[in-house]
């Protein structure tokens, strides 16, 4: 009895059909959990970013609608300034004008010449004046239309300090389906303009406006001294125009080197 | 056909695990710049571990193999040695260069740190069992620090407010696998009584196993590779 069992023990023992299949079974089971919940995170990271997109956008739009709104709150304030200096200013020139006017009447000979220099001071600054209210007021900006708003800036700059000031037009001029686009890039190039007077020392100035198909290209140049791009502190006024650009979706290059002046080159597209 | 898999499983294995090899080797070049480099290399250490062992078993002849055999080293013992401890430290230093929450990482430092001085202090003691078993602690230990590894991962993506697709995310396919794999091969070595020449029933169950895990895991690898996109933070 004592030898059977010892023979019993010394053979290797062997699995009954019954344990192999609980562990195929158990095997099955941890492949299914396992799967379950490989697809639950697979379906909690779809939903996560789906929210997380959403937020983004919301983000988005949020900031859209503050740069609108401050560009909003800048025409009207820029249009109040042009208002104050049409009605107030403006009035107080025209009314010296008058009484200059008068006053000339009652002169004669040489003080009559100087005289007549004075009153045509006052004259030309009140144009001057009526000008740059003008200019200031999107809505007349709207009014008169985009072209001769760059033409009459580019006249009263002229005026100021330059050899020439010139807009070329390029292609079959086109109507901008929004207007308030055409606000945002005359007062880009009212922001370049008046760089190029307060920084460059340029003789000449000049804006290309070329009509494409679905898309018009602005360029402005000065001969002015330029500047170093790596080295510039961007300023409110160039991150202004930067920003103004990407609100209306527009390409956006401004390109400079000391000595060679200033070129502004944007793209705007008609359809978006 | 299931029959031919079986009796010829270490070659159905061997041409997946050079499948995945090569899809690392092609697609190298872009996550060059990415952690996904480390996982590509422990690929190519599977390869290397794979060739010892398929050298040890198959080609005893060659001077280098008959200088490895002198050393006494078997194909038990090499596997224990660069699978079971030897792999399990370079996944667990893969996770550690992916997660990105501190207390993740701290947890799995200590835990692969533990496990691998634990392991060779085993091996050291136990140098004579080295050829002879698949010793519990290497499986077990290991397989909790590759079930942390993943778990670790799993979580930090249901916290982390990224925004991932995880079809881009070459972690999220190497988890799977490894986790997988793990969970599905370790409970065989409960049954290890039975691997023996007089259970051709459990052998060939055992085999079917193993074959199915490492055709998944290695295809796994081998998609997850050419689908996912290189990403910027921990892909």
């Amino acid at each position: 009895m004592d030898n059977i069992f010892l023979l019993l023990t010394q053979q290797p023992v062997t699995s009954t059909a019954s344990e192999r299949y609980l562990l195929i079974y158990m095997i099955g089971v941890l492949i299914v959990i396992t799967s379950l919940v490989i697809l639950f995170f697979i379906v909690f990271q779809k939903r996560k970013n789906k929210l997380l997109i959403d937020k983004i956008k919301q983000q988005q739009a949020f900031e859209k609608e503050l740069s609108n709104a401050q560009t909003e709150i800048q025409e009207q304030t820029l249009k109040n300034i042009g208002w104050e200096l049409h009605d107030n200013v403006g009035q107080l020139l025209a009314a010296a004008s008058m009484q200059l006017n008068i006053l000339k009447t009652k002169l004669d000979g040489e003080a009559l010449d100087s005289f007549k220099d004075a009153s045509n001071t006052v004259k030309e600054s009140l144009k001057e004046v009526r000008m740059l209210s003008r200019s200031l007021n999107n809505e007349v900006v709207l009014n008169i239309g985009f072209e001769q708003s760059i033409t009459n800036e580019l006249n009263r700059l002229k005026k100021m300090k330059f050899a020439s000031a010139e807009l070329n037009v390029k292609g079959e001029v086109k109507p901008f389906k929004n207007k308030k686009h055409e606000i945002i890039i005359f007062r880009i190039l009212q922001e370049f303009f008046s760089n190029t007077v307060k920084y460059s020392e340029a003789k000449n100035l000049s804006v290309i406006l070329d009509y494409q198909n679905d898309q018009l290209l602005i360029t402005a140049k000065d001969d002015g001294k330029g500047f170093d791009m790596s080295t510039i502190n961007k300023g409110a006024g160039l991150l202004n125009m930067q920003s103004r650009a990407e609100l209306i979706k527009m390409d956006y290059e401004l390109l400079s080197q000391p000595g060679n002046g200033v070129t502004l080159k944007m793209i705007y597209y008609f359809n978006d | 056909m299931l029959k031919y898999l079986t009796t010829h499983f270490n070659f159905v294995v061997y041409f997946f695990e050079v499948l995945a090899i090569l899809t690392a080797i092609f697609t190298f070049k872009k996550f060059k710049n990415t952690k996904t480099k480390l996982f590509i290399y422990y690929l190519f250490y599977v390869g290397f571990v794979e060739l010892g062992a398929a050298a040890i078993t198959y080609f005893k002849s060659n001077i280098l193999i008959e200088f490895l055999l002198k050393t006494g080293i078997k194909v038990i013992g090499w596997f224990n040695i660069f699978w079971l401890i030897g792999s399990v430290i370079f996944i667990s230093i893969y996770y550690l260069n992916i997660l990105q929450v501190r207390l993740f990482k701290l947890i799995l430092t200590w835990l692969s740190i533990s496990f691998t001085i634990t392991s060779i202090s085993y091996l050291l003691f136990n140098l004579s069992d080295l050829n002879t078993a698949h010793p519990y602690l290497y499986i077990f230990f290991g397989a909790v620090v590759i079930f942390t590894s993943c778990v670790l991962y799993f979580l930090e993506l249901l916290q982390l407010d990224n925004l991932i697709k995880l079809t881009d995310h070459f972690p999220f396919y190497a988890s799977i696998a490894l986790f997988l794999w793990w969970l599905v091969t370790s409970p065989l070595f409960f049954y290890e009584i039975y691997n023996n020449e007089s259970d051709w029933d459990f052998v060939n169950l055992k085999r079917r196993v193993f074959l199915f895990a490492n055709i998944f895991m290695y295809t796994c690898f081998a998609i997850g590779l050419i689908l996912s996109k290189p990403q910027p933070k921990n892909g």
